[in-house]
């Protein structure tokens, strides 16, 4: 089957500083995927790039995203364009900020039924009602009327799920989307995205730097690391036999049930800022089990038909992690 | 420190303004010197004449050569502008002190008085202020400067406000430390930023200000010579002898631009907020 | 709303007073009495002593105030000196030159001002912008006056195109209020982009991206609409330059409104006429300032409530 979404090798700067340093991944239909890394790690420019919405001074500089099998890089802009909110659509990590304030929800969420549905203003308000219904939120009539600062942080959230599923999107890219939310609304906002692609058969791709949220609502995941994918596999087989010492390293600091864990682990360092030198494994300065070839160019090893990583020590066997063993 | 240099010099306009500025102090710093003629003598018989060799710029009604007074009104009207400037800087910092440490009612009558004088246009209260006391070098600059200072103020008072809730300032009271070594040392390294941004433009400001006081005839005074009022003289003949206003007017705009791109650049390296992707 | 636009005016009350109370202050800067100031150099004794008597100049300073203030409450700002005409009826008759000028200067500017200004902002780093930002520095650092003087020398006297001054024809109030719009134009348009700019960088306007809406709609209506907000807020800034703007071209164009009824009346030590122009003005500031309150409550559903 044909994927929805093909990323190839896509490369990205803000003004001369590499970002994005060849992300490659596929979305098929309906289907989940999570991005998982450290901030700073390229997932929300990899998204921004995929809608056409990365600002000055970024850039993409190579590599193709395919929709549908053709190349969206290439479109004219108003082509490109007529794709956002209709074909694809985003919600984002704050959602106190995302929602302009000094229009209403139904004005909001109109305009998206209006310009990618060809309503009029009154069958848009009718129809904004009932997807407010459907992302759970009550009361819809009276909640159109409302200003943004009238509503709290999870309703806020759920009225920009509204306006994303009101173009009737293919694909979803939440981008952390419960990131800026209280706990207990985290996991109400989860379920609603599950139960929405459920009833939709759209895909989604959950942008996060918690393992766990992709563990419980992706079919798959990749792992990025420096601008670079550095694993990619179906959840399991992340969560199981991770292949990249950087997947076992964020693995282990999962806080885990029923486990008595006196500290939990942390990976020593930070992301490096600078990417324009890199040419070896980008996380070897971090990594317990470098050694001298780690500073040579890494590609992608398969491990099943399913899986891979950025890593020589993955190559044609399961990437057991033997220094797990050898204590921290 | 140096780091704020490299950012100021980095900012190519202002640097620019910052070496046109300089060129002009220098000008008016030297200007018995780089003066061509005597500024006050008068050649009747040549009023209003245009450039020729001996007056680069052309002469005035009366006949004096206009480059020359322009190098010594540069004096005056830098002078107005800088000092002016310090003046309603230091007002200010007394004014916003007060208002922020003493709070309560003190605070209230200041922030009254200084919305009264937001309120008030200030160039129609400096131009009546100063018929009435009578124009002159002294007048302009000091009424300028008592009439500028509710900015510095507004500054001052918010950083002592949101200073004075800070554990640090509890801390240096509790070892002793004097309320004014308390301003010195915390309040005022705190908002040298904005309060260095306000004067750099305050005097593009007053340069500005006092030029249109001397056009009008309440600013300085014949025969003290200032851009202002050299272009003032050759109001009355701009139809037939364009240069005694046009020349002035240059050098107004150049020291006013300078000081804007000037205040400009500063607002930028002190408060960098990086434009950096993520 | 209402209980907002009704705290607004009574906190204008004690400013207004205040205000006032300053420009009555102004008058004993004067070296010497402020009564011989008033009535004009060459006033005879007797005229003295009646203005000291009908102004009470010869009570305390508090009730001197108090009594102009009631006279002032009561329409009477006093005599000119010069005409002998009550300052009311000279206001009056200049006023609405004034106000024709200011209106199209305002116009131009905005016209100027907004395009440019949000232009710059969206093609923030081309030559656009660079373009529009190297206007309004020059436009800001240029006195208005000697902006004026150009306009004249061009456009009137090599060219011949406009009128140079006095008033009559649509002809002339090109070039006074050109002068008047450009100078006010260059600082406006500045706020504008750097409104705009700031407003660009905000989520909602990626949101309305994301939404695939056109850029010109995300520019006007989600961009430009934020943007407003504060822009507004200094609009009262609008009238202390029109002010300053005003005076010196109502002067060079010999416009016969209350700018240089103002110069006029300080060139002949007029003082009761300069007071009253310089209260009614600031009055106006006042209210401009209270019109601009209820229009940000207007544009941003926040203020509304609180």
């Amino acid at each position: 089957m044909q994927p929805l979404l093909e990323v190839q090798g896509l490369e990205v700067s803000f003004a001369k500083r590499p970002v994005l340093r060849g992300v490659s991944f596929t979305v098929a239909p309906g289907e989940t995927l999570g991005i998982v890394g450290e901030s700073g790690s390229g997932k929300s420019v990899t998204a921004l790039s995929i809608m056409g919405l990365l600002s000055w001074p970024g850039r993409v500089t190579g590599g193709r995203v395919l929709w549908h099998g053709e190349d969206v890089l290439g479109l004219p802009a108003d082509a490109r364009r007529r794709l956002r909110g209709s074909a694809m659509a985003m919600i984002f990590q704050e959602p106190m900020t995302c929602l302009n304030p000094v229009y209403t929800v139904q004005q909001q969420i109109s305009e998206v039924l209006m310009l990618h549905r060809g309503m009029n203003k009154k069958e848009a308000a009718e129809a904004a009602a009932e997807y407010l219904q459907q992302v759970g939120i009550a009361d819809p009539k009276a909640r159109l009327r409302n200003y943004p600062h009238e509503l709290s942080g999870g309703m806020r959230q759920r009225v920009m799920i509204a306006m994303a599923l009101a173009g009737e999107p293919e694909l979803l890219i939440a981008d952390e989307p419960t990131t800026a939310l209280d706990v207990t609304v985290q996991a109400q906002i989860l379920d609603l995205l599950k139960r929405l692609q459920a009833e939709t058969g759209m895909a989604m791709i959950l942008i996060t730097h918690d393992l766990g949220l992709v563990a419980e609502n992706a079919d798959r995941g990749i792992v990025m690391y420096a601008g670079e994918v550095v694993e990619d596999g179906k959840v399991d087989e992340l969560f199981t036999a991770p292949a990249h010492p950087y997947t076992q390293g964020l693995l282990q600091s999962l806080p885990r049930w029923g486990e008595q864990q006196d500290m939990l682990y942390s990976i020593p360092g930070t992301v490096p800022r600078n990417l324009a030198n890199i040419t070896g494994c980008a996380f070897a300065e971090r990594c317990p089990l470098a050694t001298e070839k780690c500073s040579e160019p890494q590609v992608m090893h398969s491990i099943s038909v399913t899986q891979t990583a950025r890593c020589w020590r993955a190559q044609g066997q399961g990437g057991e992690a033997e220094w797990q063993r050898q204590g921290k | 420190m140096p780091t704020f240099l490299q950012r100021l010099f980095q900012h190519r306009l202002a640097t620019i303004g910052a070496i046109v500025l300089l060129l002009l102090v220098f000008a008016a710093l030297f200007a018995p010197w780089l003066a061509p003629n005597d500024p006050e003598d008068v050649h009747p018989e040549a009023g209003l004449r245009g450039p020729s060799r001996e007056f680069p710029l052309g002469q005035d009604p009366s006949g004096r050569c206009i480059l020359s007074r322009m190098l010594y009104g540069a004096r005056a009207s830098l002078s107005v502008g800088f000092l002016a400037g310090v003046l309603s800087l230091g007002v200010g910092i007394v004014m916003g002190s007060l208002a922020g440490y003493f709070g309560g009612w003190v605070d209230l009558l200041i922030m009254r008085i200084a919305e009264i004088f937001m309120t008030i246009p200030q160039f129609l209260l400096v131009i009546a202020a100063v018929a009435i006391v009578g124009p002159s070098f002294t007048s302009v600059l000091v009424i300028i400067g008592l009439s500028s200072w509710t900015g510095y103020a507004r500054v001052l008072r918010g950083e002592i406000l949101s200073i004075k809730q800070k554990p640090f300032v509890e801390a240096a009271r509790a070892y002793g430390s004097s309320n004014l070594r308390i301003l010195v040392r915390h309040v005022l390294p705190n908002c040298l930023s904005p309060l260095i941004v306000m004067v750099t433009l305050n005097v593009a400001n007053v340069i500005l200000l006092e030029s249109s006081l001397s056009f009008l005839g309440f600013g300085i005074q014949e025969p003290q010579a200032s851009w202002g009022s050299i272009l003032s003289q050759g109001r009355a003949y701009f139809q037939t002898a364009p240069h005694v206003a046009t020349f002035p007017g240059i050098a107004i705009m150049l020291a006013v631009l300078a000081f804007n791109l000037l205040g400009d650049g500063l607002r930028d390296a002190l408060d960098p907020k990086l434009v950096e992707g993520e | 709303m209402f209980k907002y636009v009704v705290r607004r005016i009574l906190l204008a009350i004690p400013l207004v007073l205040g205000i006032s109370l300053l420009v009555f202050g102004l008058m004993h800067l004067a070296p010497g009495d402020p009564v011989r100031m008033l009535a004009g150099r060459e006033a005879p004794q007797e005229v003295i002593d009646s203005i000291r008597r009908e102004w009470g100049f010869d009570k305390p300073f508090l009730v001197q105030y108090f009594t102009w203030l009631g006279k002032v409450l009561r329409g009477d700002m006093g005599r000119s000196v010069i005409s002998q005409l009550p300052v009311s009826y000279l206001i009056k008759a200049r006023l609405p030159y004034t106000l024709k000028l200011n209106f199209w200067a305002t116009l131009l500017g905005l016209a100027i001002a907004f395009p440019l200004g949000v232009v710059a902002a969206a093609k923030r780093h081309t030559w656009m912008d660079y373009a529009a930002s190297a206007f309004a520095l020059v436009g800001m650092s240029m006195p208005s006056f000697w902006l004026a003087l150009v306009l004249i020398i061009v456009f009137a006297v090599k060219l011949g195109w406009f009128p140079t001054s006095s008033t009559g024809t649509w002809m002339h109030y090109v070039l006074p209020a050109t002068t008047l719009g450009l100078s006010w134009a260059a600082s406006l348009m500045r706020m504008v982009r750097t409104s705009v700019l700031e407003v660009l960088k905000e989520d909602y306007v990626r949101t309305a991206r994301a939404k695939g809406l056109r850029e010109n709609i995300v520019l006007v209506k989600h961009a430009l609409r934020n943007a407003l907000i504060p822009i507004v807020t200094v609009l009262g800034t609008w009238l202390a330059y029109m002010v300053v703007g005003t005076v010196v071209v109502e002067t060079i164009f010999a416009w016969p409104g209350l700018g240089r009824l103002l110069t006029t009346a300080l060139m002949q030590r007029d003082f009761f006429l300069v007071q009253a122009i310089i209260l009614m003005i600031s009055i106006a500031v006042v209210a401009a300032n209270l019109l601009v309150d209820i229009l940000y409550a207007a544009i941003d559903p926040r203020v509304r409530l609180s």
